[in-house]
């Protein structure tokens, strides 16, 4: 004896009805919301829709090559007529036309199946011109007609770049294809974030595109919408038929495609030319370079070195050490013991001092110096010393008894 | 002879101890009956058994695994020791061996649970050459591994929390997993009953609805302990046909029940010695003997109290407590703690364990010769689950059930025949329970959008049209699609109403460490502001609860009480929907809105347990829309006329008298916990305007224990005459019809007239 489906939903319903009166009637207690049930509601849900598309009231010129899809071309200036590679933010450059500059505006930051892209922007260089076109989802049901149109700019490019692409909007396409039943067909990506990442992660208040225009490209924008507002922009959108923050949201992802172009051009000539930078980051530019062979890094970890940059020094010591440099390595760690208690370089001076030097008892001093004037608090390091003394010690003895030995 | 055999004999010949035995059970040691290994399993699998000394198979393993290959669903009862991994494992493994891109799913009531099944797991599988790649993905699983088990796993271990947020919310990352899924694996299936399990049976909805998606239909293999409905409820949650496999083939040891009341120490009021003290002696004494024992208690509370009662008990310094070591275990603990406990238990650097039921399930920590009940754990199934985790080998073993002074306890162990009768206690689940099925729709929304007329597995357009009026769909084209920024299944937790552990932070001397949590339900009760709570025998007072926040700091304490929370709660009919005639005896079904307050606590003494005061709780009261049976005691049923016999004055103390019985025994018979069901009296009810007893559902929404109760009625009421009429207090106690109650206004406890009111009632409705 139970009430069937829809005789518990009214009865839901009823109750909620009444614990909302019983609420403006002053009851101090709320009605409870299981489980989250009940407990948003939303206004206008009834909201007559506009069956046309109010497109006249969007900047831009716009189409709608299939229901609920509208789609804005536009071309502009190419910031890469121009361009020049360092060769090392990517290896093998396809022809321009082969490039897609790409970027999703979603309903949710937390991806999942029913995480949807409503807005995709793609930026293409054509000589002298770059192209955007922007798809936008009118409503959920266009979201098949988009994806195929996607996927004959996919098929035309060979190169995809992106922001924070790898992570983010590649998967969220990849299951935005799956779900429609679509091979996704996306090649070789390129995610800007990462070599701004390493570049100037320590430059930067955080690697935001926003910040990086700002920060690096002296782009301003200009009534930018926050990110976290967008979500909510478009469902609002999708109930009221219209909304007046619309075209800010269209702009910042037009704004996102071209500041990509931007950027790759900066990052660019940044790389073949790095001293026009004044504010560079030395230390993780002579990281990045060397990370992909390149020798400049060695000059620019020794410029960080003369700035004192504690990071900088452990790395150039380490590529010293790693080429065989071991005289240079070995000045470098005796300066930096001269100025500061360094665990690090104290440890690799001993190991220079036993192993390429055979100098067991140089060795040995410096390891106790390091264990006499070492605080406690890093007990890993601490006992790793001891290991070394110890064995040290060993060894020493060792040494004694076959120099006895030959008497 | 063994430590356990000497054990027992001496207990045999002590008379003092003997007096208070009111069951020894001699299970006798029992011959396996087997069948031959099939000669379709493939031979690395046959080989690998017999490297590891297997020639045959128990017969209940041979009948699952050729149902399994006639393409069946199934359920197959499994008592503690019988082999049932080997049910699963061998269709299982055939088929992915035969078939080189299936997957199978293997769903584990607690993450604990699963990381122990996966060492069983590759115990088979990687001592040889099987190429089946087993993967273990729940909450603890690191980042870099995530990956290569979702693209390589071709067993996949994991719970249904993990299932719920982590893996159907993101099916398109699982694609090669899904669309090649041959085999779900649901173990302990017992155990999602209730909500639990009506939650589950949304879930496995959800991943069904996946599974067509990509073109795939899992075969289940479910295994039970032992109730009175495995089939029914495993057919109730997977929503399919179930072949029943229910006889065990496994050999068993010599296994002793021992059922002791501890003795009266006030026979006017039914006193009788605590049982935390009589099982801790219990547990001592065995522990003395060198034999490797496990206590459980029924609640987080009694776990610490007993372990820290032993651990003094065994203190010397001088021989560092003989060198035995005991351990509390319970919810609540941080993995890495409870880890590490289960390991010394397997390798016997621990000797003595007391737990909640967290260690009821299949964890594996090894050989245990005694099991100590501190109180009987709630449901017959869980009892001989716990009684089982004695003697896992074929050696002899012993479990004793030390009765508390609580109804349910003085029944069993006054009527032991009925836990050695057949099993009447079952489980229900009601999957279309309101709030959980819009929970699980948002989800599954979330994760397919819904095309119109597609059921789940019913009609759900009206829901579907609530959802998108509360603005969480958007109902466009032909499809329901996920409208809103959140990821719903972050917001649902599965275990109870409420979505976030409240987690306990002790702060004392500026510290800021985080020592365990709770679920807010709980926490209610347990860590109001002022409440002491007990963790790892250390000592707590709760400094402040913060349910929005989800936070409860508190500071060390040595304070020489507990404390315990008094519920109060009121009913208001909301709508009538219907009547049950049991014998005679109507019963009305309705909806009904409970509010539940917690406004103050009894202190109350360690040791003598003796209340020594009060405090008050400053909570917001709960409300909750649920379901209820009414029991109108009118003058045209038996129960009315009975109750019109009842003098005017006498009338509410026995309908409360009856509905703390009602509350007690219910339980037992309708396979929940206590709380998740309510019992109240009225004398005179505003709404029916007559008297009458409420039996209601505790969850939002009621998940059909209330109406499944008359179903249950007249056992019930019978059990509850029992337990009245067969008490050995002589004027009503705390084990039968409660305790004397000051507002009764008068100073005897009426048991012998509720005792004859229930009488006449179950007579005249013969």
């Amino acid at each position: 004896m139970k009430p069937g489906l829809s005789d518990r939903l009214s009865r839901l319903k009823k109750a909620q009805k009444e614990a909302r009166k019983e609420g403006v009637k002053g009851a101090v207690s709320q009605a409870p919301s299981p489980a989250g049930a009940a407990g948003k509601t939303h206004p206008g849900g009834g909201a007559d829709l506009q069956q046309t598309p109010p497109l006249k009231t969007l900047k831009g010129e716009w189409s709608s090559p299939a229901p609920d899809l509208w789609v804005k071309k536009r071309i502009c200036p190419s910031p890469l007529a121009d361009f020049k590679s360092s060769g090392l933010l990517n290896s093998a450059w396809p022809d321009q036309k082969e490039w897609l500059f790409y970027d999703t505006e979603t309903t949710g930051l937390s991806g999942g199946a029913g995480n949807i892209a409503f807005l995709v922007g793609i930026g293409r260089p054509a000589g002298d011109e770059f192209h955007i076109t922007q798809f936008f989802l009118k409503d959920y049901p266009g979201e098949a007609a988009m994806l195929q149109l996607l996927d004959q700019e996919i098929r035309r490019s060979s190169l995809f770049i992106s922001y924070n692409g790898k992570s983010f909007d590649k998967p969220l396409l990849e299951t935005r294809f799956l779900m429609n039943r679509f091979h996704c067909r996306m090649g070789d990506q390129l995610d800007l974030l990462y070599p701004v990442r390493s570049l100037f992660r320590n430059r930067l208040p955080d690697c935001r595109l926003g910040t990086v225009e700002e920060q690096l490209l002296a782009i301003h924008r200009e009534d930018d919408i926050p990110g976290a507002e967008i979500p909510d922009i478009w469902f609002s959108f999708l109930k009221e038929g219209d909304h007046p923050d619309l075209n800010r949201v269209l702009e910042h992802n037009d704004m996102d495609i071209l500041s990509l172009a931007v950027l790759l051009k900066e990052l660019e000539a940044f790389l073949i030319n790095p001293r026009q930078l004044a504010s560079r980051d030395s230390c993780a530019l002579g990281r990045f370079l060397l990370d992909r062979h390149d020798v400049r890094g060695m000059e620019f970890l020794k410029e960080a070195v003369t700035r004192s940059d504690h990071k900088a020094e452990v790395f150039l010591s380490l590529q010293l050490k790693r080429t065989g440099q071991w005289e240079e390595a070995a000045a470098l760690w005796t300066s930096i013991l001269q100025k500061r208690l360094s665990p690090f370089a104290a440890v690799e001076m001993a190991k220079y001092l036993e192993h390429r030097q055979k100098d067991i008892s140089g060795a040995l001093t410096l390891t106790e110096k390091l264990l006499r004037d070492l605080p406690l608090q890093d007990q890993k390091l601490h006992s790793a010393l001891i290991h070394r003394r110890n064995r040290l010690l060993q060894k020493e003895s060792r040494l004694v008894e076959e120099a006895g030995q030959e008497d | 002879m063994s430590e356990v055999r000497s054990f027992l004999d001496g207990l045999k010949n002590n008379p003092a101890f003997m007096d208070n035995v009111t069951r020894w059970e001699i299970l006798p040691s029992r011959e396996g009956k087997f069948s031959p290994i099939p000669d379709s399993l493939p031979p690395v699998v046959t080989r690998a058994l017999e490297g590891r000394g297997i020639t045959s198979l128990y017969s209940h393993q041979a009948e699952c695994y050729a149902a399994a290959e006639r393409g069946e669903d199934l359920c197959v009862v499994t008592p503690t020791a019988s082999g049932k991994t080997m049910c699963y494992n061998l269709p299982v493994l055939k088929t992915l061996l035969e078939e080189s891109e299936s997957r199978a799913l293997y769903l584990f009531p607690t993450k604990a649970l699963s990381q122990d099944q996966q060492s069983a797991l590759n115990d088979i599988v990687l001592s040889d050459e099987i190429p089946i790649k087993v993967s273990t993905y729940d909450g603890d699983t690191p980042g870099s591994l995530r990956m290569s088990a979702r693209q390589s796993g071709r067993i996949i271990i994991s719970n249904p929390d993990m299932l719920h947020s982590g893996i159907l919310p993101n099916h398109p990352k699982w694609i090669d997993f899904f669309k090649s899924l041959r085999y779900i694996v649901l173990d302990e299936v017992h155990t999602y009953r209730g909500v639990f399990g009506s939650q589950m049976c949304n879930l496995l909805r959800r991943l069904k609805r996946i599974a067509a998606f990509y073109g795939s239909n899992p075969q289940f293999i479910c295994c039970s302990a032992t109730i009175g409905n495995p089939a029914e409820l495993t057919r109730a949650i997977i929503e399919k046909p179930v072949t029943l496999v229910d006889n065990n083939g496994a050999p068993s040891g010599e296994k002793h029940l021992v059922f002791y009341n501890p003795p009266l120490v006030d026979a006017v009021q039914g006193i009788r010695k605590g049982v935390v003290n009589s099982s801790q002696q219990m547990a001592v004494r065995l522990l003395n003997s060198g034999i490797k024992t496990i206590v459980f208690t029924r609640s987080r509370v009694k776990t610490e109290l007993v372990a820290s009662y032993i651990n003094k008990k065994l203190q010397n310094v001088y021989n560092d407590n003989s060198r035995i070591k005991v351990e509390s275990y319970r919810g609540g603990y941080l993995p890495g703690e409870r880890r590490k406990i289960e390991k010394g238990l397997r390798d016997g650097d621990i000797q003595g364990v007391v737990s909640t039921n967290a260690l009821e399930l299949g964890i594996d920590i090894g050989g245990l010769d005694a099991a100590v009940l501190a109180g009987f754990p709630g449901s017959i199934a869980s009892s001989w689950q716990q009684a089982g985790r004695a003697g896992r080998s074929s050696a002899l073993s012993a479990a004793f059930f030390i009765a508390s002074s609580s109804p349910v306890d003085q029944y069993l162990v006054q009527t032991p025949e009925y836990f050695f009768g057949s099993n009447p206690e079952s489980g229900f689940i009601d999957p279309d329970n309101l709030f959980i099925l819009l929970d699980h729709l948002k989800c599954a929304a979330f994760e397919i959008p819904f095309r119109e007329g597609e059921g789940f597995p019913g009609d759900i357009s009206a829901l579907l049209a609530y959802l998108e009026e509360n603005g969480v769909l958007r109902h466009t084209g032909d499809s329901w699609y996920w409208a809103d920024r959140s990821y719903p299944s972050e917001q649902i937790s599965l275990r109870t109403g409420a979505a976030e552990n409240v987690v306990i932070i002790d702060t004392t001397k500026g510290r800021h460490n985080v020592i365990g949590e709770m679920d807010s339900h709980s926490a209610r009760e347990l860590i109001f502001d002022e409440a002491i709570y007990l963790h790892r025998g250390e000592q707590y007072i709760v400094k402040k609860l913060d349910l929005e926040n989800h936070l409860c700091t508190v500071e060390e304490s040595d304070v020489n009480y507990y404390t315990d929370s008094i519920l109060k709660s009121d009913i208001k009919v909301l709508e009538e929907d219907g009547e049950t005639d049991v014998k005679g005896q109507k019963v009305k079904h309705c909806d009904i809105l409970l509010r539940n307050e917690v406004s103050k606590y009894k202190k109350i003494k360690f040791q003598t347990h003796e209340n020594i005061g009060y405090g008050e709780i400053h909570l917001p009261e709960e409300e909750i829309h649920t379901r209820s049976v009414f029991l109108s005691l009118t003058d045209e049923s038996p129960a009315g006329r009975a109750f019109s016999m009842v003098p005017d004055l006498m009338q509410a103390p026995v309908l409360s008298r009856v509905a703390t019985l009602l509350r007690n025994t219910a339980p037992l018979f309708l396979l929940c916990r206590g709380t998740d069901i309510g019992v109240s009296g009225r004398v005179r009810d505003p709404h029916y305007e007559c008297p009458g007893i409420f039996v209601f559902d505790t969850y939002p929404g009621g998940i059909g224990l209330a109406d499944n109760f008359t179903a249950k009625m007249t056992e019930i009421l019978t059990a509850c005459l029992d337990l009245v009429a067969e008490c050995s207090c002589s004027e009503g106690c705390p084990s039968c019809v409660g305790p004397p109650d000051q507002q009764d206004q008068f100073e005897s406890n009426p048991r012998i007239l509720t005792r004859d009111f229930l009488r006449i009632w179950l007579e005249d409705g013969k």
